[in-house]
């Protein structure tokens, strides 16, 4: 082992203050041992840094919301919230923007679904909402 | 990003998903653990962003992400190890190209082969170390240990990288 | 703007704190038992704003852990925890990340039940108050808890929804097929730390908040019984749908509006943000939440204001 120990590799990483920093680097001007050592782990960190990046396989994002795990609420099951959501909700599908129309701020479309899709995961009054009929 | 912000779950898998799986990836050598480990990690983090408060952003994450390693290695009963070597890569029955031979760079699949003959607990400091380029102290808190351990297991990985790829 | 966000603050405390213990129990509990009743029927809902009157015809299933919807512009189904859209196209699912709690405003209370008969079936007409005036009027089948008559009351005691089932099958319903495949899937993800929207409006509160990579941040509010989202954008253009949308006032403002017999849309932009607001909540509900929000403004007259105050 050299004179310095792990903190030759400390002082590869910047992980050392100034002061030992300063140490080591004088330290480093007339040690052989130490220099070959600090040549090594060098070496070692470099091959390791220089492996490629891995891009992300595609689907992983996407995989996390489509895989496994429900959202669930504790005590009742999945449809149990939807009373009147549920109703309101499928009948808004009225409210669609034809293709062309869409402000690409807002989809509108796509709000519904935002909305509906939270709605659902309460109670409400049971069918006091209704089927949208569209604009 | 500046640790008094709390990213939002876009932002973290956006962002770190990459290192995460080369994170894995490294460590396991496996194409199908390290996907299985980013979409645990993004889950747990998706849960976890609640209750996070703002500090180092990257020490939590990334010891979120090591439980979710050692879960999934405890919850599969087996410790990581190192994948049978491919005939390919045996070295034998192939004359080198002389060019291969005076380059002194070693293909990746061979870093990737000696850093799985580390014991674990050097191969993780160091790939949190120079893959995923986390601090000292970010590493010692995602795993636990004082600095000097990190700073310990990452130097005496290191030597044995060398000595492994002479 | 401050001070009035105090304000706000403590009315808010007042209205959710403890919300409960002071929230009625007993009609927590109807709305509860109606959520998880198992049946299939078919029902009509009207609405009136104004002079435009909208209506459409439906069908409920609700059995074995799935609900389905059938309406004239397609299905929906809530199944394994997420909301499935149907058409002729094929499903496809939307999830969201993260609910909070549902909770019930203390300004709910239920009055006495009267026994009666609907649908040839032993029911009891309630009456919801909001703050001591009558909001909702039910007719709740006594077996299941589902109402079959819904009334929603406008401010001046007017009838401004009506939702009535006009058939009725209480006994489990065979299944609903679940969908097969979904096209795609789409997730409503939360957002840290958003300050932009006000944590109670007109009594609703922020319950969750929404964001997606293109900027448009969601607000959903509830008060336990009606709810609304708000969409928020950096300033655009207006959505094609509204384009011959009624343009209506709200305390001196113009907003666009849209109706269908479930919900309003409102639509209008402010000098530098545009919004689309849905919900299912009374006009007048609509109303006092519109004007505690950013109001319509002319962009122009923002920038006039600005080059004046600045140079």
């Amino acid at each position: 082992m050299s004179h310095w120990g792990d903190r030759l590799g400390a002082y590869l990483d910047g992980e050392v203050d100034e002061q030992t920093r300063t140490l080591i680097a004088e330290h480093l001007t007339g040690c052989g041992v130490c220099r070959s050592e600090l040549a090594d782990i060098s070496w070692a960190r470099s091959v390791v840094r220089d492996l490629p990046i891995i891009e992300l396989p595609p689907g992983i994002v996407p995989g996390v919301f489509a895989s496994r795990r429900r959202r669930r609420r504790a005590f009742r099951p999945a449809w149990a919230w939807a009373a009147s959501a549920v109703t309101a909700a499928a009948l808004t599908l009225g409210l669609v923007i034809a293709p062309g129309q869409a402000d690409s701020t807002f989809e509108l479309g796509s709000l519904v679904d935002r909305h509906v899709a939270r709605v659902v995961l309460d109670p409400g009054i049971s069918a006091i909402r209704g089927p949208v009929s569209g604009p | 990003m500046p640790d008094d912000t709390i990213p939002s779950w876009e932002d973290v898998a956006r962002l770190h998903g990459r290192t995460i799986y080369n994170f894995a990836y490294r460590l396991t050598g496996n194409a199908d653990e390290a996907h299985d480990l980013v979409q645990e990690v993004l889950l747990r983090v998706r849960k976890g962003l609640q209750a996070y408060t703002p500090g180092s952003f990257e020490g939590w994450l990334w010891r979120i992400t090591r439980n979710a390693f050692l879960d999934e290695v405890r919850r599969r009963k087996r410790r990581p190890t190192v994948p049978l070597p491919d005939g390919d890569h045996d070295g034998t029955g192939s004359t080198p190209a002389p060019e291969e031979v005076l380059a002194a760079v070693r293909l990746s699949e061979d870093v990737q082969a000696a850093l799985l003959a580390l014991p674990y607990e050097f191969r993780e400091a160091v790939v949190l170390c120079d893959v995923v380029g986390l601090s000292y102290e970010d590493i010692a808190a995602a795993a636990d240990v004082p600095i000097g351990t990190v700073r310990s297991r990452i130097h005496r990985g290191r030597r044995m990288l060398k000595e492994l790829l002479e | 703007m401050r001070k009035r966000a105090i304000a706000l603050t403590i009315v808010a405390f007042t209205l959710w704190g403890g919300a409960t213990a002071r929230a009625d129990d007993e009609l927590q509990q109807y709305l509860e038992q109606a959520a998880v009743a198992e049946f299939h029927a078919t029902g009509i809902v009207m609405s009136s704003w104004g002079t435009e009157s909208v209506a459409a015809m439906y069908e409920i299933t609700r059995s074995h852990g799935m609900s389905m919807v059938r309406g004239p512009a397609g299905d929906l189904m809530v199944v394994d925890g997420l909301t499935a859209v149907g058409s002729a196209e094929g499903w496809y699912a939307v999830e969201v990340g993260e609910a909070a709690d549902w909770v019930l405003a203390d300004r709910y209370t239920l009055g006495a039940p009267m026994p009666t008969t609907r649908l040839g079936r032993p029911a009891s007409e309630l009456m919801v108050f909001e703050d001591g005036t009558p909001r909702l009027r039910l007719i709740v089948d006594d077996a299941s808890r589902v109402p079959l008559l819904t009334e929603v009351l406008d401010g001046d005691g007017r009838v401004f929804r009506v939702a009535t089932l006009i058939d009725f099958a209480p006994e489990q319903p065979a299944a609903p097929a679940r969908p097969q495949s979904y096209g795609s899937h789409h997730m409503v993800m939360p957002m840290a730390e958003y300050s932009g929207l006000p944590g109670i409006l007109a009594g609703y509160r922020l319950t969750d908040t929404y964001g997606d990579p293109n900027g448009i941040v969601q607000g959903y509010y509830s008060d336990g019984l009606f709810s609304f989202s708000v969409f928020e954008s950096k300033r655009g253009g207006t959505p094609g749908a509204f384009a011959d949308a009624a343009a209506f006032t709200v305390d001196g403002s113009a907003y666009r509006r849209l109706v269908t017999p479930s919900y309003a849309w409102v639509q209008w932009h402010a000098p530098d943000r545009s919004y689309v607001l849905v919900g299912d909540l009374p006009p007048d509900h609509l109303a006092a939440v519109l004007v505690e929000l950013p109001r319509p403004g002319d962009r122009g007259l923002f920038v006039r204001l600005w080059r004046r105050l600045f140079g």
